[in-house]
């Protein structure tokens, strides 16, 4: 199910990514291509490390400097490329048409203001109102996101909030100039399976109401099927797999997209079904060559994984891949060792060999 | 030294102290490995003395004696004698000094052998501290655990030390429990030199024969922690709980921290020694889709006690209790053509000092009446397994004896 150009919103292209430290430059972000539609939820999982917060960053031009780098890539919103813009326009656009909200709410609200300070102030920045409209426009807000009597809430300092409930505050800031892209970084890891239920029920009504896409950053495979319309795969600065979520969940085609899911209790699952990635996430200062999962991989192609990075292959519409099993030099590689790599569609939690 | 030896010198020289008043012993069912009655642990929160109206006095006084410096000083003197003899007085002595945090509030279990036994909970409902104060790394303030029918909490240090080599624990986070400054080699000896099981070449083989069983190379052995990844360190805590070939080792997160690759990996071994050892576990998670497929038994904890308790097919598949269907719901499911309809439970869970009277799920409860307010919940059997605690349930029976005719 592929949409027309002009139902996007957001496109990234190429988006490289380092982070030169004293230790080595880690390549944090080698290639990334995402496109996010018009009113859609997009997820983008993958293990820590894997670039996801990075991508995220970088899409607003935040990635803290030095050491990061955005090296290369256009970041097209609306037509326009966010990475040539000047700092006051994207000032602009930040928090305004394009909103954050992070992991840990704690760390991202500021302690010694009121929640309604900081709220009003993000409203003040973008909009011509007064401090007493922004306040009130404030308490509309924090009770739409559900906090009850906001108007008594809105004085108080976020350590008088419950982890839930700053996560609410984190939410009414970013709704609070209706952003038409919603950035979520693990909006619901910390926080106990009650209240993140809350919490992605919030976002997905809001989502609807606003008509705004949100970008959903976890490594939860059950919260992308819960929340999401696509989900892009990611794993070590690059993007494996991106594609509908009822294709990619029944018949993934990236041998890592398979070992993720594979690797996660499923509702109708047995104990032996869980299957197992080998070895652990590469460092990024000294990646694996070429396709950066090959040592991981129950379908190296050896002398072809390690030495060529795939190109990306749309197997069908709106279903991208990078993996040699589905590229030309995969296939001759094949016929040359007389050896089939096949995945089509097996289902998974099944041992693959 | 076998391990038959080993307990029956253990239990004998318990019996000969029987006659001794201190040492409570019941005699258990054949297959229970562990069983746990009416535990509970309390912590003791200071709470200070209003210090709000001292300092105003105190300011007062400071400011008479700039004035008047004699006056001044009797007047700060009055004030600090007051504030030191006031609580001592009568009405003010009444005045609670400790708050009580009822973490552990009364919870029975039954952990039978060779099984894999759930305790579930959101965070802060007590299900670790009940972990420490099941193997006494926590002094209980009330209750019994029977370990082969010895209430493990009335023994002696002495005595305690015996237990202890069967009775094990995993820890959540393995870099914070392993010694940054011992290497691999020394962390899993400690336990050998401590009970005296072996030593020299004998230990260190043993060293690494454990190691290979949780999948790591001897090369490891001299390694410290900082140097492994989080599923090796894992692998080196358990490796450590094998060492002394224990009966029940509880497993307190054990791969919460973990990536989910990594986490199937650490699961996968889990079950593979428990296979091999014939090992009974006590599995704490707040991941109800792992819990799902991994344990035989659930135990869903809500503030200190236990809400609902059956094997893993009643609680997933026939539950009961209102907090027990709430928690399954939330959970998120990884097959999006199944995207159900939640329960949404408002509110916060409530902090566990001094809780109201009832029932402790009465704040966000769907089905909460006046009675929930006032009396604790009767056990409600559905099976001589399945029990839950709740006014507002339909059906059940008094006692699991029901289902045994």
């Amino acid at each position: 199910m592929s949409r027309p150009p002009e139902d996007v919103l957001l496109e990234i292209k190429g988006l490289k990514t380092y982070f030169f430290t004293e230790e080595g430059v880690v390549k944090a972000i080698e290639s990334v291509d995402i496109e996010v539609y018009k009113s859609e939820t997009l997820g983008l999982v993958g293990e820590s490390g894997s670039g996801k917060s990075v991508t995220a960053l970088s899409i607003l031009g935040i990635v803290p400097d030095p050491p990061g780098k955005i090296l290369d890539g256009q970041v097209v919103f609306h037509g326009q490329d966010l990475r040539h813009l000047s700092d006051a326009d994207m000032r602009k656009i930040r928090g305004n048409q394009i909103a954050m909200i992070f992991q840990d709410p704690m760390t991202s609200l500021n302690p010694v203001f009121t929640v309604g300070d900081q709220i009003s102030e993000a409203i003040m920045l973008h909009q011509k109102v007064s401090k007493k409209e922004a306040k009130e426009k404030s308490i509309k807000i924090m009770s739409l996101v559900g906090i009850p009597s906001a108007d008594e809430r809105v004085d108080n300092y976020p350590f008088e909030f419950s982890g839930g409930m700053r996560q609410r505050v984190m939410i009414a800031m970013a709704l609070s100039c209706n952003p038409e892209l919603l950035i979520a970084d693990e909006p619901s890891t910390s926080l106990d399976v009650t209240i993140q239920a809350q919490i992605l029920e919030l976002l997905k009504a809001t989502s609807e109401e606003f008509d705004m896409s949100i970008i959903l950053i976890t490594h939860d495979m059950g919260v992308i099927a819960e929340m999401c319309d696509r989900v892009a795969v990611m794993y070590a600065g690059y993007i494996c797999e991106i594609g509908d979520i009822m294709i990619i969940f029944k018949s993934p085609f990236h041998p890592y997209t398979r070992g993720l899911l594979g690797a996660i209790p499923r509702p109708d699952a047995e104990r032996e079904d869980l299957t197992i990635i080998r070895g652990a996430i590469p460092n990024l200062i000294n990646p694996p060559s070429a396709c950066r999962f090959h040592p991981r991989c129950d379908y190296f192609m050896q002398g072809l994984c390690d030495v060529i990075l795939p190109s990306i292959i749309e197997v069908e519409p709106g279903h991208d891949i990078r993996c040699h099993i589905y590229t030309e030099e995969g296939k001759a590689w094949m016929q040359k060792h007389g050896q089939q790599r096949e995945i089509g569609k097996i289902p998974i939690g099944k041992a693959i060999n | 030294m076998s391990k038959d030896y080993q307990d029956k010198s253990f239990i004998d020289r318990i019996a000969q102290k029987q006659q001794d008043d201190r040492i409570r012993t019941i005699e258990m069912e054949k297959d229970v490995v562990l069983q746990v009655k009416d535990l509970r642990k309390f912590f003791d929160i200071p709470i200070p003395f209003e210090t709000t109206w001292f300092m105003i006095a105190f300011v007062g006084a400071i400011v008479v004696f700039a004035f008047n410096q004699i006056a001044g000083l009797g007047l700060i003197a009055g004030i600090i004698v007051v504030y030191f003899t006031l609580p001592r007085i009568p009405p003010f002595n009444k005045r609670p000094k400790v708050a009580h945090l009822k973490a552990v509030d009364g919870i029975d279990l039954k952990i039978k052998k060779g099984k894999i036994v759930g305790l579930v909970g959101e965070s802060g409902c007590g299900k670790s501290t009940a972990a420490k104060t099941i193997i006494r790394l926590l002094e209980p303030t009330s209750g019994a655990v029977y370990f082969k029918g010895i209430d493990i909490n009335r023994l002696t240090s002495e005595e305690m030390k015996e237990i202890r080599r069967h009775l094990q624990i995993v820890f959540q986070d393995p870099y914070a429990s392993l010694n940054p400054r011992a290497t691999a080699h020394d962390i899993i000896i400690e336990p050998f030199d401590i009970h005296g099981v072996a030593s020299g070449d004998e230990a260190s083989y043993k060293v690494l024969t454990l190691l290979k069983d949780v999948g790591l190379a001897p090369h490891h052995a001299y390694r410290y922690p900082h140097e492994f990844s989080g599923g090796q360190r894992q692998r080196l805590g358990i490796a450590r709980a094998l060492a002394l070939e224990p009966d029940f080792i509880v497993m307190d997160e054990p791969v919460s921290n973990l990536d989910v690759s990594v986490r199937a990996a650490i699961i996968q071994l889990i079950l593979d020694l428990q296979k091999k050892m014939g090992l009974t576990y006590l599995f704490i998670a707040h991941d109800l889709s792992l819990i799902k497929i991994l344990v035989d038994e659930v135990n869903v904890m809500y503030l200190g006690k236990i809400m609902e308790a059956g094997t893993s097919d009643e609680i997933f598949e026939s539950m009961m209790h209102p907090y027990t269907k709430a928690l399954i719901s939330a959970v998120p499911i990884a097959d999006p053509t199944k995207r159900s309809k939640k329960i949404f439970l408002t509110g916060d869970i409530p902090t566990p000092i001094n809780p109201p009277p009832g029932c402790k799920f009465q704040t966000r409860c769907p089905l909460v009446s006046d009675i929930c307010r006032v009396e604790d919940p009767p056990a409600k059997w559905y099976t001589n397994s399945h029990v839950a605690y709740c006014h507002n349930i339909e059906g059940g029976e008094e006692s699991p004896e029901f289902f045994a005719k």
